[in-house]
């Protein structure tokens, strides 16, 4: 169970008085986020989360507008209602260009020192773990919790094979082989109050049908969910995964048609 | 700007371990240094990945250390991509592709990168209050002779002080403008502004931004709230569809592309409330039922704003028509019978500024020449380039048996009409020498060949060439008729895409030539006495 540490008065935060406006709460979190050399990191989004009630459970959810770091690594998330809050920095797993569309292959992510890891979703002060996240209260004034690092674990491959069940079964799976966009997720399994799901756009494999995604993971067990847009609708479908001191099996995965382009369309 | 922003590697390639050497082939080694170009006072903490490509490709990672270097030891013979990449930085020229031997030692790489820049700044309302979650964007303007246009090519939102900072800009001159995110405050709507407090982008100056500059107190001012504008749409059926509505300026010297503007009207009635609208000349669109199987219906009225609402605008939404053709060859065609049209693409596009998605259209002809566009909004078209066997090229375009050649043509609304394209071989070609003011020839000068001036509207008729070594230039398959030649200098500001709009203003330099029929006219031109930057 997670254990709330209030920091606001601990010395790690400091605080000064927010701008009061009539129209929005004054809560304001500022900071910046580092790589674990203390360099600064850009384009992360950092959100600021809270306990809610989410199908009936317990969970944490995003509250307020997210943030993104600049080029000095700084955030400042604004305008909350004064509560406990934590947070929680992401790179975006797609890199979409708001003028320009996805954006594949074009940019390197962010490497830590250990070059055989990968940089990870990231709870304040700098933890993989959600349970290792710290609460921060926000009240009348604006919080500022100084630099903290994005956390990295070790990089796993992960392989996965699509499957078109659309073909006759007694011939045994075929690869589906389709240049088309594809959107794969992964989310852990275990029981958490906040799952971050690491999501990649790109380009459907062709082939066999295989491909594969490099990223830090924590050892347990994982779903990876795949969708491809095809000119008749999206295919979908999941497979489960678990990860321990190596490299995952090929995962098979076994697409469906779930949606029919005359219903995306609307 | 690059956003230098992705959590993980995305790999699409067969498994392969980079390191493990094939046989018994000795690992080499990849060193270099990465900084900045001109001073290389390096760069740590550089991304730089290698890549080997073949039947087993796979990348290794590293970054550069505090005196910019890296280095990648026990690589298998191979050839190897290399990729650098650092926040506010860009690659100055390319890394070409290494090709390692048995145990080679690649050493002494010089990876030159340029500093980018930074603009920041505040925005505030016309109040001065600080906007917060406004988007703040970054502009540039091309091409240097009208018309101009004017793209964002970065954004980020302001934060509750109204600040914003935007980084990793190449050099360069920037607009900055400010406009609301209407979906996080609907309520607070206003205009477009462009810095330091203008809605006109032709008004904003331009922020010079050097290499690994900072441009900072770039503060916008929101100099009026803007008014509302009000009415209804009036539509062909009772059919309820999906709309869009977009504000396109009237006039401007600059344009910008267009963004649909936020229906604030309640409920699912047919009426429209557009906020925070500047004042100035518009036409306002309206675009319903954006399934791309059935075209959109579009609508149009030309507005005109000043510093009160504007009520009761009726838009009257138009339903498409449909259009068919043929291509046909024309009578004074060699061998026109051999002429075989299947496969061609025919696309047509609006020559004004309208909103996505009736921009243009395109068809692919049939053996028998026919094609078909389909449903298509009342725009005014004109046909686009279409490539076709050599020396061919339009010599006519009809609609419903009229000559469009130079007009362009609309469609009917619920009618269906006919457009003709004609092609022939009879064409002619245009040889010389362009020369300086001094009588010199000059390699790389420019020219332009206007039509007559009945038929420039018609772009196809308007060429373009640069000259090669001693001014040589020529053109091929032109229509035969009477043409203006002109002649510029060997200057940024000439390039060809930009020769067009210069027509006007240099003609009086130009020559007239007359084109006939398979045959090629030659004459020597001079430059005309350009204005130079």
């Amino acid at each position: 169970m997670m254990i709330l540490l209030l920091l606001s008065n601990s010395g790690m935060l400091s605080s000064r008085p927010g701008q009061t406006s009539s129209a929005h709460p004054a809560g304001v979190i500022t900071g910046r986020v580092v790589d674990d050399d203390g360099r600064p990191m850009r384009g992360l989004e950092v959100k600021a989360l809270a306990y809610g009630d989410e199908n009936g459970k317990r969970r944490l959810v995003p509250r307020g507008l997210p943030a993104k770091t600049n080029d000095r690594g700084e955030f400042r998330l604004f305008w909350l209602d004064p509560g406990t809050y934590y947070l929680v920095a992401s790179l975006p797993q797609v890199m979409l260009d708001r003028y320009r569309g996805p954006q594949f292959e074009r940019i390197i992510p962010y490497i830590p020192s250990d070059s055989d890891a990968s940089f990870v979703t990231t709870y304040f002060p700098g933890t993989a773990e959600i349970g290792g996240a710290q609460p921060i209260e926000v009240g009348g004034s604006e919080i500022d919790v100084h630099a903290f690092p994005m956390a990295a674990l070790a990089t796993r491959v992960v392989r996965a094979k699509l499957i078109n069940p659309a073909l006759d079964e007694t011939t045994g799976p075929n690869p589906i082989v389709v240049p088309n966009l594809m959107t794969v997720t992964l989310r852990t399994l275990a029981d958490s109050p906040y799952t971050p799901s690491y999501l990649w756009t790109m380009l459907a494999p062709g082939g066999n049908g295989t491909f594969e995604i490099s990223t830090g993971l924590a050892p347990g067990s994982y779903a990876l969910n795949v969708e491809v847009l095809k000119s008749d609708g999206v295919y979908a479908g999941t497979g489960k995964l678990t990860v321990e001191g190596a490299d995952s099996d090929i995962v098979q995965i076994r697409l469906s048609k779930s949606i029919t382009a005359s219903k995306s369309s609307q | 700007m690059r956003f230098c922003e992705i959590l993980v590697t995305i790999a699409l390639m067969i498994p392969g371990l980079l390191g493990q050497a094939p046989g018994s082939a000795t690992p080499g080694s990849i060193e270099g240094l990465v900084c900045e170009v001109g001073t290389c006072k390096a760069i740590t903490g550089a991304r730089v990945v290698v890549t080997v490509f073949g039947p087993q490709p796979a990348k290794r990672q590293t970054l550069s250390d505090a005196s910019g270097r890296f280095r990648f030891p026990q690589l298998p013979p191979a050839q190897y991509q290399l990729r650098v990449d650092a926040d506010n930085f860009s690659l100055s020229g390319f890394i070409p592709v290494i090709t390692l031997t048995d145990g080679q030692r690649v050493q002494g790489l010089k990876v030159e990168m340029r500093a980018l820049g930074t603009i920041s700044g505040h925005a505030f309302d016309e109040n001065g209050e600080p906007l917060g979650a406004a988007l703040v964007e970054v502009m540039t303007q091309e091409p240097p002779v009208p018309p101009h246009w004017m793209q964002p090519i970065a954004s980020v939102e302001t934060d509750d002080r109204g600040e914003f900072r935007i980084a990793a800009l190449d050099p360069g001159e920037y607009s900055v403008r400010v406009t609301p995110v209407t979906t996080r405050s609907p309520l607070k709507a206003f205009p477009a502004t462009y810095y330091p407090n203008t809605t006109d982008p032709g008004a904003a100056p331009k922020i010079v931004l050097s290499s690994g500059g900072e441009v900072s107190n770039i503060d916008l001012k929101v100099p009026t709230p803007g008014v509302k504008v009000r009415g209804r749409f009036v539509r062909p059926t009772n059919e309820r569809h999906e709309t869009t509505l977009m504000l396109i300026a009237r006039n401007a010297a600059v344009q910008v592309p267009p963004v649909p503007a936020r229906n604030m009207a309640e409920g699912e009635s047919d009426e429209f409330e557009i906020r925070g609208v500047a004042s100035g000349s518009y036409y306002l669109y309206v675009i319903s039922e954006t399934n791309m199987q059935k075209r959109s219906l579009l609508g149009r009225v030309p507005l005109e704003v000043g510093d009160r609402d504007v009520e009761g605008i009726t838009i009257a939404v138009i339903p498409p028509g449909t259009i068919k053709g043929r291509l046909t060859v024309a009578a004074d065609a060699i061998n026109g019978d051999a002429f075989d049209p299947s496969g061609i693409t025919i696309s047509v596009g609006a020559n004004e500024l309208v909103p996505p998605p009736g921009m243009g259209f395109s068809a692919t002809v049939s053996k028998t020449g026919q094609f078909d566009f389909g449903p298509v909004p009342q725009l005014t078209l004109t046909l686009g380039s279409m490539i076709l066997p050599d020396g061919w090229f339009v010599s006519a375009e009809r609609m419903d048996g009229g000559n469009v050649m130079a007009s362009g043509f609309t469609s009917t609304p619920g009618k269906e009409s006919t457009f003709e394209v004609v092609v022939s071989n009879a064409a002619g070609a245009f040889a010389g020498v362009i020369k300086d003011r001094q009588d010199k020839p000059l390699p790389a000068g420019r020219l332009l060949l206007l039509p007559a001036p009945s038929l420039r509207a018609n772009p196809l008729l308007v060429r373009t060439t640069v000259a090669v070594e001693r001014g040589e230039f020529s053109i091929e398959t032109i229509p035969p008729g009477e043409y203006t030649a002109i002649a510029f200098p060997d200057e940024d500001q000439y390039t060809p895409a930009y020769l067009r709009d210069l027509g006007d203003k240099y003609e009086r330099f130009g020559q007239q030539i007359h084109i006939g029929a398979r045959e090629t006219t030659r004459a020597d031109l001079t430059v005309a006495p350009v204005e130079l930057n």
